[in-house]
C-alpha cells in the first residue's frame, strides 16, 4: 500500500515546491523577442501562468489573468503566460495561433512559447491554466503559491476566494502567504511521449 | 443570454442530462457501500485523452466485472450551463454505457483535498473508491485500467475492505 501511496507521489512531484528557487527561463515571445525571468530582476515578483489557447478553463480565465496584470503590474508582479503545449497535439496551440489569440485579447503581457517543454517539467506544470506565483528574493526568484487563480473557474461573478491574488497581496504586505497550494481543474499539459 | 439559450436547446434536443451530483452524496454513497470496489473516472467533453481512454475504462470493466465486485463511475467535470447535456451526448455517442454523474461543484479545494490531497485536478484522473490509490494519467489500453483495479484490489485487500477510517493521517 505504501508503495501505491510513494509512486503516487513521485509522479506529482517532479517540478517544484513552494519555497524552492524557481527555475529560469528563456523563451520565445509573440512578438519574436527572447523573454527571460532574468529580465524581471527588478521587479518584486512574477505571476507565472501556464495556459494556453484550446483549453475551455484557460478561455475561462483569459480576462480575469488580463485583469491580474493590470492590477498587479504596477504593484511589482507581472503576469508571464507560458503556453507548455505540443502543437502537434493540439494544433490550436501552434506558435501562430498565439500570436493570434494574444492579438484578439489584446494581451499586455508576454505570451511565450516553451517549445522544447523544458521549462514546463522544470516547473511541473501540470494543466492549464497552471499558476507559479514567484517572489524576488535576494539575487533568486522564489516559488511563493502554486495553484489556482481563484475557487470560481466557471463564473467570475461568482468568485468568493482569490487565491493568486491574496497571495500576491500577503508578499505586498510582508505576510507569509494564506493558503500557499490550492487545488484546480484544468487541461492536462500536452506533453511529447 | 439568448446566446446561452441557443446552446442549451440542441444538446437538450439530441440527449438527457447526466444526472448531477454533489460531492458529499458521492461520497456518502461509497462510504455506505464497501463491499464495492468503486473506480471513480474523473473526465470531461473538453478532454481529448478523456474521451480516448473511455472505450479501455468500457471494456475494462466488461472483463473485471465476472470476477470483481467493481463499478466504474464516469464524473464528468464539464463546466455549467450546460456540461451535463453535453456528456451525455458525447457517452451517447461514442455508446460508453459506463454509469455517469455530472458533478455539481465549483471549487476543486472544497473537495479533491477530501478524496486525495495528492492530486492537483489535471484530468484524466482515475481513482479507487475512498482508498488513497489514484492513477493520475490517461489508460492508453484495457488492460492497463485492469492492472490498475486489480493491483488496488489485491492492494486494499480480499474481499475489498475500505480503509481505516484514519488512512489520510500521517502525512499521507
Amino acid at each position: 500500500m505504501m508503495r501505491w501511496v510513494t509512486l503516487f507521489v513521485s509522479l506529482l512531484l517532479t517540478g517544484v515546491k513552494v519555497g524552492d528557487k524557481a527555475p529560469t527561463f528563456s523563451l520565445k515571445n509573440i512578438d519574436g523577442k527572447l523573454v527571460s525571468l532574468s529580465d524581471y530582476a527588478k521587479e518584486k515578483g512574477v505571476i507565472v501562468i501556464f495556459t494556453c489557447n484550446h483549453c475551455p478553463y484557460a478561455k475561462l480565465y483569459e480576462d480575469r489573468i488580463i485583469a491580474l496584470h493590470k492590477e498587479f503590474a504596477s504593484k511589482g508582479f507581472p503576469v508571464v503566460a507560458i503556453n507548455p503545449n505540443a502543437p502537434e497535439i493540439v494544433p490550436e496551440d501552434s506558435y501562430e495561433n498565439m500570436q493570434k489569440r494574444a492579438k484578439e485579447k489584446g494581451y499586455p503581457f508576454p505570451y511565450l512559447f516553451d517549445e522544447t517543454q523544458e521549462v514546463a517539467k522544470a516547473y511541473g506544470a501540470t494543466k492549464t491554466p497552471h499558476v507559479f506565483l514567484l517572489k524576488k528574493e535576494g539575487d533568486d526568484f522564489r516559488v511563493a503559491y502554486i495553484g489556482a487563480i481563484d475557487d470560481s473557474p466557471n463564473d467570475a461573478k461568482k468568485v468568493q476566494k482569490r487565491y493568486l491574488a491574496e497571495a500576491i497581496q500577503a508578499l505586498l504586505d510582508g505576510k507569509a502567504v494564506p493558503i500557499p497550494e490550492t487545488k484546480a481543474i484544468g487541461c492536462s499539459v500536452k506533453y511529447r511521449k | 443570454m439568448t446566446r446561452l439559450i441557443l446552446s442549451v436547446i440542441p444538446s437538450l434536443a439530441l440527449a438527457q442530462a447526466l444526472p448531477s451530483r454533489r460531492w458529499t452524496e458521492i461520497e456518502n454513497h461509497l462510504r455506505h457501500t464497501p463491499e464495492t470496489l468503486y473506480v471513480l473516472n474523473f473526465w470531461s467533453t473538453w478532454c481529448r485523452p478523456c474521451i480516448a481512454e473511455l472505450p479501455h475504462l468500457q471494456a475494462a470493466y466488461h472483463k473485471l466485472k465476472s470476477t470483481l465486485p467493481v463499478q466504474f463511475w464516469l464524473i464528468s467535470l464539464d463546466l455549467p450551463p450546460d456540461g451535463a447535456y453535453k456528456a451525455a451526448q458525447l457517452l451517447r455517442q461514442k455508446h460508453i454505457s459506463l454509469p455517469a454523474f455530472w458533478l455539481s461543484e465549483n471549487d476543486p479545494n472544497t473537495w479533491i483535498p477530501r478524496l486525495n490531497p495528492e492530486w492537483d485536478g489535471a484530468i484524466p484522473y482515475t481513482h479507487l473508491g475512498l482508498t488513497p490509490i489514484g492513477h493520475p494519467h490517461a489508460f492508453s489500453s484495457p488492460q492497463e485500467v485492469e492492472d490498475f483495479v486489480k493491483r488496488g484490489y489485491d492492494a486494499m485487500g480480499n474481499p475489498f475492505r475500505q480503509p481505516p477510517a484514519d488512512w489520510r493521517q500521517g502525512g499521507r
